[in-house]
């Protein structure tokens, strides 16, 4: 992380220049990850729930039956689906590395 | 318990598993082809000027500046491969620049995610602008 003190009214610099066999060049990417990869970080989450919410939702519309395990019930289920949310979170994507945050 | 069970059996299922895996595969391909990636992200704070009183005198070092903005920029290597210091192009070298009629004060470097990577900023030319260096960058750093 660079701290640059200037006089410009912008209060962002440009950052120009080439390096050998990086054609596409410096790309920017927003400070705070932006809308998007939180977009991503949602679709994932939501993604991961699904399959568990999906089984609850079939098995509530099949007859209960006794030899159904107990982690197929919707409680376990929920918890499950929470989890994965959790986990996900834990390892969501950063615009850049964890040791130039803040 | 009966529904799962046709539910896993349908054949449009087995064709969407098998959609899904060639949709990963490609994209783990994609991934794993990605060389070097220079990335930038910065954010910054207007520290002073801007609407003071035109007898309110900013001084920086002893020099008078008409307003001091500070900018903090990040540089890191996004894609899976590293980036030799030599790949920097000499005659284009990679440079934080602000407006024309603008000046870079100070510039340094406040944290690194490894001290051996040799990064760096230094001098050039114009008063506007100032290089960017580094020895290698490692993926993801």
């Amino acid at each position: 992380m660079i701290d640059v003190l200037h006089t410009d009214e912008s209060l962002t610099v440009r950052v120009e220049g080439s390096i050998r066999s990086i054609p596409r060049g410096i790309r920017e990417y927003p400070f705070d990850g932006g809308w998007m990869r939180r977009w991503q970080f949602y679709a994932i989450s939501i993604g991961g729930m699904l399959p568990p919410l999906l089984t609850v939702t079939l098995l509530s519309s099949s007859k209960p039956s006794p030899d159904r395990p107990f982690w197929l019930s919707p409680g376990p289920l929920f918890v499950g689906a929470l989890a994965t949310t959790a986990l996900l979170d834990r390892f969501k994507v950063l615009p850049f590395p964890r040791e130039l945050q803040k | 318990m009966e529904t799962l069970a046709q539910f896993v059996n349908a054949t449009w299922l087995s064709s969407l598993i098998g959609l899904i895996a060639i949709l990963i595969s490609y994209t783990l391909y994609r991934a794993s082809r990605r060389g070097g990636e220079p990335a930038v992200a910065q954010d910054g704070d207007r520290l002073l000027g801007g609407e003071l009183p035109s007898n309110v005198e900013i001084l920086f070092s002893g020099r008078h500046v008409p307003r001091l903005t500070r900018s903090r920029v990040v540089f890191w290597n996004r894609g899976s491969k590293t980036i030799p210091g030599e790949d920097i192009v000499q005659k284009d070298h990679p440079r934080m620049v602000v407006g024309e009629d603008a000046e870079i004060l100070s510039a340094r470097v406040v944290k690194t995610t490894r001290q051996v990577i040799g990064f760096r900023v230094g001098t050039t030319e114009k008063k506007n602008s100032v290089s960017i260096a580094f020895d290698y960058l490692d993926p993801g750093r």
